[in-house]
């Protein structure tokens, strides 16, 4: 076999492994965009005047490492409303566990110490539907957040979040006795 | 030769002539497509999330001086120790981590003092955080915040902030608090005289937003002198150089040295630490003297008026 061929068959072998690695990239994008559930949670930001915002939040990605990025590429404020829109979310879908899982541990020991007396306070307090939230104050008290929001425009919640790592994050609210 | 032919034809050449040259250029164009894409779906480590909170940062910029790495984490242990120590009711431990100079001119070297201060602030379950302010000549001063465990309670029934300044400062080797934003004090020992009167400022205490100057007046007459007493806006002040600042303690106080008598008194100026200004002079701008001083006595009735300066280089 002349020379000459054998670079040319070794420059084929080459292509086509590059069209393979290309085909397999363009299958992984596919793939991510179908896997991708935007949940939306309808939040209105106020600085004196209501904002109605859509966040698309909870994005379920193959690679959990590429939300967290998402995450950690966001402004800290940004961050911490999401964090807080989150929990808003599970609550608004009913999924308590989720809700519950969120929580301070001193918190739940305080107030819910399991999951059904947590679930009974938040179907007495939070309105069933949809959830809107105006976010009127996010204020920094060292390493944890501070908001203070309105729920569908009736109920005054104080929130304080503490994110230990991206989409790592512990929350405690004011418990309305 | 037909149409058909001889278009055949001349792609056949095009190829010939320039199918290699091509076939470089896609296979070129290919890697670097390939590469491309792969840097781009690769999945990035971009570390930890970037926090604002940075508690050796001081507010007022770089310009106000750092916390050396070295140093930083002794201070936070300093810091804690005496936070728990409050927290914790162990005022007299509290009490022994400040500055002799603190214990003086703040609690009069007096625990309880120092305890009833601090006692309606320390009522048990409270956490802090802090920032660091501003760092002048190795004073690393920090903004103290005492709050309730909100994480515990979820801010439920919580309670107002408690805010102060800290006041770090390594002495003998280990480092000592300072609270309420209180620096130290700093002898002066400056004397000026007239017929009337002999001033000596003795010394003054240096808050983080003001000082306070301690001034011992003899009068050597046999009238009553008054240097203060309210009614005018500017009668003690203190010259900056590019600026003058008025006494904050003389408006609804009346400072007088009754005739041959000796009194000291303190008169308080805004002045930050770390604004580098030095002060030039203390001005006394309407002394007054009296038969007898009363407190309806007003300038009409003074025997004399004058100004009389005190210089503090």
């Amino acid at each position: 076999m002349k020379k000459d061929n054998i670079l040319w068959i070794a420059i084929a072998i080459f292509i086509i492994l590059n069209l393979i690695v290309l085909l397999k990239i363009v299958i992984m994008d596919n793939k991510k965009v179908s896997n991708t559930t935007s949940n939306s949670i309808q939040v209105a930001e106020t600085n004196n005047v209501k904002n109605e915002v859509n966040i698309l939040k909870n994005e379920t990605t193959v690679v959990q490492t590429q939300v967290d990025n998402k995450i950690k590429n966001m402004s800290e404020a940004s961050r911490i409303r999401n964090y807080c829109a989150k929990y808003f979310d599970a609550i608004e879908k009913k999924k308590y566990d989720t809700a519950y899982a969120m929580l301070n541990e001193n918190l739940k020991n305080n107030y819910f110490k399991d999951e059904e007396s947590f679930e009974s306070y938040v179907k007495t307090t939070y309105p069933t539907g949809t959830i809107y939230l105006n976010y009127n104050s996010v204020e920094r008290k060292g390493e944890i957040f501070q908001l203070q929001l309105t729920i569908n425009d009736e109920i005054s919640q104080t929130m304080i979040i503490r994110e230990n790592d991206a989409n790592n994050f512990t929350i405690s609210f004011s418990v309305n006795q | 030769m037909n149409i058909n032919s001889r278009i055949t034809l001349a792609i056949r050449r095009f190829f010939k002539k320039y199918g290699k040259t091509i076939f470089i250029a896609f296979f070129i164009w290919l890697i670097v497509f390939t590469v491309n894409q792969y840097l781009k779906n690769k999945p990035k480590e971009s570390g930890a999330v970037n926090k604002a909170y940075n508690p050796d940062k001081p507010i007022m910029g770089v310009d106000a001086g750092t916390v050396p790495n070295s140093e930083k984490e002794t201070i936070k242990t300093t810091i804690d120790e005496f936070f728990k120590n409050c927290n914790s009711g162990d005022f007299k431990t509290a009490f022994n981590m400040l500055t002799e100079d603190s214990k003086k001119y703040l609690y009069e070297n007096n625990v309880n003092n120092f305890k009833d201060y601090y006692s309606e602030i320390f009522t048990g379950g409270k956490t802090y955080y802090i920032q660091n302010y501003a760092n002048i000549d190795k004073k690393y001063i920090y903004e103290f915040h005492v709050l309730d465990d909100l994480e515990s309670t979820g801010g439920t029934n919580a309670s107002d902030e408690f805010k102060e300044k800290l006041v770090i400062t390594k002495i003998d080797g280990k480092y000592k608090v300072s609270n309420q934003g209180y620096i130290g004090n700093k002898v002066i020992n400056k004397t000026a005289e007239d017929n009337n009167m002999k001033v000596i400022v003795e010394s003054k205490d240096i808050n983080y937003e003001k000082e306070g100057y301690n001034i011992t007046i003899t009068n050597k007459t046999d009238k009553d002198i008054v240097i203060a007493n309210g009614e005018y806006d500017d009668e003690v002040e203190l010259n900056l150089g590019d600026q003058t600042r008025k006494a904050l303690n003389t408006q609804n106080a009346t400072f007088v040295v009754s005739a041959n008598s000796t009194k000291t008194f303190t008169f308080i100026f805004t002045k930050f630490a770390d604004d580098e200004k030095n002060p030039t002079e203390i001005r006394f701008n309407d002394v007054r003297l009296f038969d007898t001083y009363k407190t309806t006595s007003t300038s009409s009735s003074a025997s004399k008026l004058y100004s009389f300066n005190l210089s503090l280089k």
